[in-house]
């Protein structure tokens, strides 16, 4: 009996490893390749601290090649990924807001058929939840 | 005598102590750089915030100088002495990485206040991972969170959909100590979207030259709304 539950541990002890050892590929990243990425910026943005106060619109009358392809827009708000304003996760948005800072994180970031799907579940499950306490309520209110 | 002294002597130590760990208010600057398909971005620029006045103000120098500021639930756009925009916002200061850095919530992400709940915990190597999953009535539109720290720092986090496929990671580097307070020099933010998530966005954002507790300056902590700005705009 003894040996049989020190066996189950041991494959429930394994299970649980590799379950972990899936997870911690999630913060696994190509930190080469971003950097790759993002080098083009690197003379633009040593150029600006260069030269202190100079905007976007000078540097492309300067230096028309520094500014190729990159955005007029400043990084802070306008962006079209669910980055969320510069500093403040884009989770925010549910955790103060509840429900409706949630839907906004994630309407951004599915299509339209999996958003309309997904709300309409939601709401769907609501609704029973509220039906259901109502029921309850009355039910109990009738005693 | 003496060890009436001597006690008073170290809860006066202790308090000391106390004290010199409240976080009331940080500034910085800081650099983003960003890619998505062809087009890139970078935004330099300073940032203020005061735990008290709970305002985020982000003074920009580039691509344009611009003041923006994060106050309660709307958020102001200037560009010299002029107010260009004005847009509403669910109230997100006390849930910037500002806010919880300040409070000493950054390595859990503010999630514990939140709807989500946690799943599970577990170690990997030198990572503490844990689960965050929705509340139930949501988990048709709303996917699972995964949070790990490392040193009892914040080191990643990664959204997930509905069907477990990863929308948006972050990753927390390079921190410093800045008299007790810690916090990343270096947040990487990685986002996938698309049909198949297979548009990828990067974008790193540098912070540098972090003061905490400031108390020369105080003109950019609590940014005057909306007519007495004209002096503090961008130097």
């Amino acid at each position: 009996m003894f040996k049989k539950l020190l066996l189950l541990f041991a494959v429930s002890l394994f299970f649980t490893s590799s379950s972990f050892a899936d997870k911690s590929d999630f913060f696994h990243f190509d930190e080469i390749e971003i950097n790759a990425q993002l080098s083009q910026l690197d003379q633009l943005e040593d150029y600006v601290k260069a030269h202190k106060g100079v905007t976007y619109d000078e540097v492309k009358l300067m230096n028309a090649d520094l500014v190729a392809n990159v955005s007029r827009s400043s990084a802070v708000m306008d962006s079209e990924v669910v980055g969320g304003p510069l500093g403040i996760p884009a989770f925010v948005w549910g955790c103060l807001f509840g429900v409706f800072g949630l839907l906004i994180v994630y309407l951004f970031s599915m299509d339209d058929k999996h958003t309309e799907r997904a709300l309409l579940g939601c709401f769907i499950n609501l609704a029973f939840i509220i039906a259901f306490t109502l029921a309850a309520t009355l039910q109990i209110g009738s005693l | 005598m003496n060890k009436n002294l001597f006690i008073l002597i170290l809860l006066f130590s202790i308090t000391a102590q106390l004290k010199s760990q409240d976080f009331f208010k940080i500034k910085g600057d800081f650099t983003i750089k960003s890619k998505s398909d062809s087009i890139s971005g970078l935004t330099i620029g300073s940032f203020y915030y005061d735990n008290t006045k709970k305002k985020i103000i982000y003074n920009i120098s580039f691509p344009f100088p611009e003041v923006w500021i994060f106050s309660d639930t709307t958020i102001y756009h200037f560009k010299g002495d002029s107010l260009i925009k004005k847009e509403s916002t669910p109230s997100l200061n006390e849930f910037s990485i500002f806010h919880l850095a300040l409070n000493n919530h950054l390595t859990n992400y503010g999630l514990e206040n939140s709807l989500y709940n946690i799943e599970e915990v577990g170690k990997e190597g030198d990572m503490v991972i844990t689960t965050y999953s929705p509340p139930e009535v949501m988990n048709t539109l709303l996917g699972k969170v995964v949070l790990s720290a490392k040193k009892k720092r914040l080191y990643g986090i990664v959204f997930l959909d509905t069907e477990e496929e990863i929308l948006r990671k972050q990753i927390f580097k390079e921190y410093h100590n800045f008299n007790g307070l810690e916090f990343p020099g270096e947040i990487i933010d990685i986002f996938y979207t698309g049909d198949q998530k297979e548009k990828t966005t990067y974008q790193k954002t540098i912070y540098t030259n972090i003061l905490v507790n400031e108390t020369d300056d105080n003109r950019f902590y609590d940014f005057k709304l909306p007519a007495e700005y004209s002096n503090l705009i961008s130097k």
